[in-house]
């Protein structure tokens, strides 16, 4: 019953950081399809989720001591969810993405979190900065999202600020 | 995962930046036993930091590390850093956030809880 209505107000902000340039970086429409998909075979109602996609220059991403062209996805889930349904949740994803992508399984990491760990997460990322640099932060952000929307379809933002 | 955002204000050289991968990469799994396999580094540049710190680095980390743990990681980190930038620990900062192992896909499959990694690789990796 508490999942349920942690379900019915849940709506997911959904991250992806992409290495500029990589495969995933040229099919966002295909990958935003594959992720509201996901979220509405596995949550089992209508969600739509906003997904946000950070670019990464190659040079500033790294795996294993390398450079890297790894996809990071950060799919939030209502606070609770099982892994009995986290689990098949996570898996569709791999596999739709790898399969728009055409990239292998080991070029995506993908988490899914629970809401509040999320928010803790880009939480902490905002603290990084002073109180004040936060708002500017906020601002410049989204801006940076709007606008790219408005160009572009999607809300791309980039790693440096 | 673990992914360490590594943020800065100033861009970093080359060298700078890959001394501090290695550095992040050895101590992770130095510390933790952690496959090199599993560590992933970003940089961010132009962060207007808290204090006027010179670096942060925000650590996603399997949970299940102990405190002892966890705390070691951060000096160690700090020390490199300082080190790498040549500025006073006092200017570099580490946050870590636990993450269920079980709540990550990698490599095609659901992660190892932290000490079962080499089960794990010689499953999905090979």
């Amino acid at each position: 019953m508490q999942l349920m209505v942690c379900v019915m107000h849940f709506k997911p902000i959904v991250l992806c950081s992409l290495v500029e340039g990589s495969r995933a970086s040229f099919n966002k429409q295909a990958l935003e399809q594959v992720i509201g998909r996901a979220y509405r075979e596995h949550l089992n109602q209508a969600v739509t989720p906003r997904v946000i996609w950070m670019e990464v220059p190659s040079n500033q991403a790294f795996l294993e001591g390398k450079t890297s062209a790894v996809a990071t996805l950060m799919a939030p889930v209502p606070d609770g969810t099982s892994n009995k349904l986290r689990h098949p949740f996570l898996y569709q994803l791999l596999e739709q993405w790898c399969l728009a992508t055409g990239v292998n399984k080991n070029e995506v990491v993908i988490t899914a979190p629970d809401q509040s760990l999320s928010r803790e997460f880009l939480s902490a990322n905002r603290k990084r900065m002073s109180p004040l640099r936060q708002i500017a932060y906020i601002a410049k952000t989204l801006v940076r999202l709007v606008r790219s929307k408005s160009a572009t379809g999607h809300f791309n933002t980039h790693i440096n600020l | 995962m673990p992914l360490y955002t590594i943020s800065t204000r100033c861009p970093l050289s080359a060298p700078e930046q890959q001394a501090l991968v290695s550095g992040v990469t050895e101590a992770h799994c130095t510390i933790t036993g952690a496959p090199a396999q599993f560590v992933q580094v970003v940089f961010s540049r132009g962060v207007h930091l808290r204090s006027k710190n010179s670096l942060h680095i925000l650590g996603s980390i399997r949970a299940g590390r102990s405190d002892r743990i966890k705390s070691a990681l951060a000096n160690r980190f700090i020390e490199v850093a300082s080190q790498v930038l040549e500025c006073s620990s006092a200017r570099c900062t580490v946050d870590l956030i636990d993450v269920p192992a079980s709540w990550v896909i990698e490599g095609g499959a659901v992660m190892p809880e932290p000490g079962e990694e080499q089960e794990w690789l010689a499953k999905h990796l090979n």
